[in-house]
């Protein structure tokens, strides 16, 4: 397994009790890339990255993240991965210092103190609000800056601008690029803004089916149909019964 | 470890601080509602504390898991690269430290109170409070019976419930145990390995199922798969164990050695003897009270065990034993005994019968069966009554050929009467129970004690004072079984006395050398075995003489233990160490039992 | 400089970045020898991953638009203004030729197309004096 891969995945399957999620899936992920994960909603984009993390047991296959697999070495694979989920699940009552502390403690040997007050300034989050009081925009930011402070060499974000008003989005987006600009970083995106793929992916992946139905580098992959959103509903919309009109 | 548990402490904080203001106000109103008995100090370390306790170890621990599981954070934990194992170690710390400090807090918060109200908080550390550890046990392990919950359920408050409800079968499966006679008293001890036995099981339980269950999925079966799995895994063995040497302590086999020994009947028909065993010390668990019954024949050493029996045994016949055995009657509330009839030879029940059960057992008195009854009486076989006594009295199995012995208690000791049969006349003898004579005007004996001298004295039933046949020192007394002859060694010589002669006989060739000379009588046979020092002689008793035989008894036989003869072998039985040897007349020994 | 990229449009990002640079020091905005902000910072202002800005001043480069100067950043190259002359115009008369097919398709006659160029050009002026 080439050492330049930061995800390599080769035909797993996975799922929650019968049903099979994710089936004969194949993906690489190249160290340093951004890449975008699209898929319809409950294509398996959060199925996957729980795979990744070893949250789910895999029924087959390989998976590797970071040269290790995620079922033996899962905290290894956790050390140096940041994720950001959909919805973070932080107990409201806490305030966004007693998370900061959490996280902190428990991610102590990679966690970079100047890096997380920067992003406190940065995103101006106030420490002793309660999480619970916070707007959507503040969790997402305090979910980054949980991600990003322990400086983890795989980002995995699911849907990391949704919902969010334009400023924090680009308050975000801000922080992404500024990770993207380091060196040996690699993130894998799941977004259904194409706007914000168009801006930050190098390459994009489709999962359809519980498995990858194309992939590639974004430039040439928007060609296909003028732009990303014309690809995606081009590939994955399901197929509509074509109308005639009687003359 | 110390951001997890200071965690722990931001989630419960609100909960541990309501704990501790309710500490002071459940304190005073505990005093303010019984004042008479709040403030002796062993209410206070007795109720008031481990219901506090109680209360904050189950408060805690519903919520410890399933606060996480239920609300999703335990995904947010389970991204991070922390060992599940790690979150739960820090939650048991949490539960551990908080009851702990909590407990601390209400000890200062009760010295405090006393100290206000100008009362010593001596009474609370008094020796008697002590006695309420086995609290802490019942707490302890119901806060790992709600932990284990919690971690299977998400619902707090059904957590608490069913680790109480846990707590509570334990309990009751404690009472139906110290019914089988094991104590589980709160002072015996016996708790703590119980408690610590269910809390690491309990403890393994929700172990497991944090650390398999996958929580962070929902998926509730595996879960509760792995924690019944992990509780038996760990609470299985001990209890097994337990049971097993329970079990082994309760049932007594003739090899075992840790019992004590006590011959109970013998039989006259053939060398068969019963004798009763019973475990010396406690067993596991202060289990105590098993016994069991053997029969052993003395010839060749064969032992059998026997059904036990609520009277002596019965030996109708050579090769069998009667037994008898309570039942309840079903649906009448009474007991009815049955009797069993147990075959030696083949080692097997041959019959069981019910009999209706006698006040006292009937005394065989010539061709009389004669029944006492209370009141007592005497009833001829033919129906009619003979003499009517007053109750109490205690039927002896020596006859006279012209009454019936019967004694009876008081302060002083036990005293005899002799029912004379026709007339219903009693007579009180100042005598010896044996050695009656067999004519109303015939002589009966009675020993005279004083200091380090005896003397034997004859007298007759009319009243008339005894004379002194024999005096000195007695170096040994015994009457034989039936009651009709005695032997007394007097200064080193042995006489006969017999129920039927005036005189006593001296027993020639039989040289005593004048110490402590043990005499035992054959249970069915009218030979006795005198035994002193390193000398053993057989006298065998005729109508006219005694036939002596000198015979060899192995040294170190303590004359002065108990021991029975049965005319060619001398059993001893030592009741303290268990031992059952065969003595026989030429100087061999074997032991019986432990069966080897 | 100004420059705004449109994700959606059918040209990807970093061809965006090179014409919007071009049509920069095309028109005067950008001078030979000012240095161009850093890919890092571009990247942030526009929002974009900064290997696109990267890949778009590599073209730019190898073009002779722009010129390294190690250590120093990326700056106007000294001949830039006629090679980014060039290529705008190629893309003005590209933008001119579909005004023109457009209107004609739309029925108007080369005459009347002819006076709406001139309207407009009166009317925008000359806002952008080619620089020397």
């Amino acid at each position: 397994m080439p050492a330049a891969d930061a995800i390599m995945i080769r035909e797993a399957a996975a799922g929650y009790g019968r049903r099979a999620i994710l089936d004969g899936l194949s993906l690489v992920v190249p160290e340093g890339s951004v890449t975008a994960l699209l898929g319809r909603n409950g294509a398996g984009k959060s199925t996957l990255f729980r795979l990744l993390l070893g949250l789910l047991p895999r029924r087959r296959g390989e998976v590797f993240v970071l040269g290790l697999d995620p079922a033996r070495a899962a905290l290894a694979v956790k050390e140096r991965t940041g994720f950001v989920p959909e919805t973070p699940d932080l107990n409201p009552r806490f305030r966004v210092r007693d998370a900061i502390a959490l996280v902190r403690g428990l991610r102590r040997r990679r966690w970079d103190d100047a890096e997380e007050r920067r992003l406190a300034a940065v995103f101006d989050l106030p420490p002793r609000a309660r999480i619970g009081a916070l707007s959507k925009g503040m969790k997402a930011k305090l979910s980054l800056l949980l991600a990003l402070a322990p400086r983890p060499d795989l980002l995995l974000l699911d849907e990391p601008a949704s919902g969010l008003d334009p400023v924090v989005r680009r308050e975000v987006l801000s922080a992404l690029v500024d990770e993207i600009a380091r060196e040996g970083r690699t993130v894998l995106m799941a977004s259904h803004r194409m706007d914000d793929v168009e801006r930050l992916a190098d390459r994009v992946v489709f999962l359809d089916g519980g498995r990858i139905v194309r992939e590639g580098p974004v430039e040439d992959v928007r060609a296909e149909a003028g732009n990303l959103e014309g690809v995606f509903v081009s590939l994955l919309a399901p197929p509509k019964e074509t109308v005639s009109c009687e003359a | 470890m110390r951001s997890l548990i200071a965690k722990e402490w931001r989630e419960n904080r609100a909960l541990i601080l309501g704990l501790l203001l309710l500490a002071p106000l459940a304190s005073l109103a505990f005093k303010a509602l019984a004042p008479g008995w709040a403030w002796r100090g062993l209410e206070s370390t007795g109720v008031l504390l481990p219901g506090l306790l109680g209360l904050c170890t189950l408060a805690i621990a519903a919520d410890l898991v399933g606060g996480d599981a239920g609300s999703g954070r335990i995904r947010f934990l389970a991204a991070l690269p922390v060992r599940p194992a790690t979150i739960w170690a820090a939650k048991v710390a949490f539960l551990v430290l908080s009851a702990t400090l909590y407990l601390g807090w209400c000890l200062a918060v009760e010295v405090a109170i006393f100290h206000l109200a100008g009362r010593s908080p001596a009474v609370l550390f008094a020796p008697g409070a002590a006695a309420n550890d086995w609290l802490l046990l019942v707490i302890a392990a119901g806060g790992a019976a709600t932990l284990f919950w919690s971690t299977l359920l998400d619902r707090g408050l059904a957590a608490a419930v069913a680790g109480a409800g846990t707590v509570a079968a334990i309990g009751f499966c404690l009472q139906m145990a110290s019914k089988a006679g094991l104590d589980f008293s709160p002072g015996s001890g016996n708790l703590a390995p119980v408690a610590f036995v269910t809390v690491a099981a309990l403890l393994a339980g929700s172990f497991l199922a944090f650390t398999r269950g996958r929580i962070h999925l929902g998926s509730r079966l595996r879960r509760a798969l792995l924690a019944t799995g992990a509780f038996l895994l760990v609470a299985a063995p001990p209890v097994a164990f337990a049971g097993h040497a329970v079990l082994r302590y309760r049932s007594i086999g003739p090899s075992d050695p840790d019992v004590s020994l006590q011959i109970f009947e013998a039989s006259p028909h053939d060398a068969w003897l019963v004798v009763y065993a019973q475990r010396r010390e406690k067993g596991p668990f202060g289990v105590t009270g098993p016994f069991a019954f053997f029969a052993v024949r003395t010839t060749d050493g064969l032992v059998r065990e026997i059904p036990p029996t609520c009277r002596a045994p019965e030996f109708p016949g050579p090769g069998k034993v009667v037994l008898h055995r309570p039942e309840s009657v079903p649906g009448e509330g009474r007991e009815m005994l049955l009797r069993v009839v147990y075959d030696l030879d083949r080692g097997a029940i041959e019959s069981t019968r019910p009999v209706v059960r006698p006040e006292v057992p009937p005394v065989r008195y010539g061709p009389h069966l004669v029944r006492f009854k209370r009141p007592m009486a005497v009833v001829s076989l033919d129906g009619t009554v003979q003499a009517a006594l007053d109750i109490d009295r205690v039927p002896m199995p020596i006859t006279a050929p012209w009454g019936l012995l019967a004694g009876w208690w008081t302060k002083g000791g036990m005293h005899y009467e002799v029912v004379a049969l026709d007339g219903g006349e009693t007579i009180t003898l100042p005598a010896l129970p044996f050695l009656l004579p067999d004519r109303r005007d015939g002589f009966a004996w009675r020993i005279e004690h004083e200091e380090e001298t005896a003397t034997v004295l004859r007298f007759r039933l009319d009243g008339s004072p005894g004379e002194s046949v024999l005096s000195g020192h007695i170096d040994g007394l015994r009457t034989s079984p039936d009651g009709r002859f005695s032997i007394v060694v007097v200064d080193g010589r042995a006489h006969l006395l017999r129920a039927d002669a005036d005189e006593p006989e001296e027993i020639a060739g039989a040289d005593l050398p004048g110490r402590a000379t043990g005499v035992h009588w054959a249970e069915h046979r009218p030979c006795a075995l005198l035994v002193s020092r390193d000398r053993a002689f057989r006298v065998t008793v005729g109508p006219d003489a005694c036939a002596v035989e000198c015979v060899s008894i192995a040294a170190g036989t303590d004359i002065c233990r108990r021991g029975l003869f049965d005319g060619e072998r001398f059993v001893v039985c030592d009741e303290a160490r268990g031992t059952l040897d065969c003595h026989d007349l030429d100087g061999r020994v074997r032991r019986l039992l432990p069966a080897p | 400089m100004e420059l705004t990229v449109d994700p959606g449009a059918p040209r990807c990002v970093s061809e965006q970045i090179v014409a919007g640079v071009r049509l920069a020091v095309a028109s005067g905005r950008a001078r030979p020898g000012e240095r161009l902000p850093s890919v890092r910072s571009l990247a942030r202002t526009l929002l974009v991953n900064p290997n696109t800005v990267a890949r778009a001043y590599r073209d730019l480069t190898r073009d002779g638009v722009l010129a390294t100067r190690l250590g120093d950043g990326v700056f106007v190259a000294p001949g830039a203004v006629p090679v980014c002359r060039r290529a705008s115009l190629a893309a003005v008369r590209e933008a001119v030729r579909a005004a023109v097919r457009t209107g004609l398709d739309a029925g108007l006659s080369p005459e009347a197309v002819e006076d709406l160029v001139r309207e407009c050009l009166s009317k925008e002026g000359a806002p952008c004096h080619a620089g020397r």
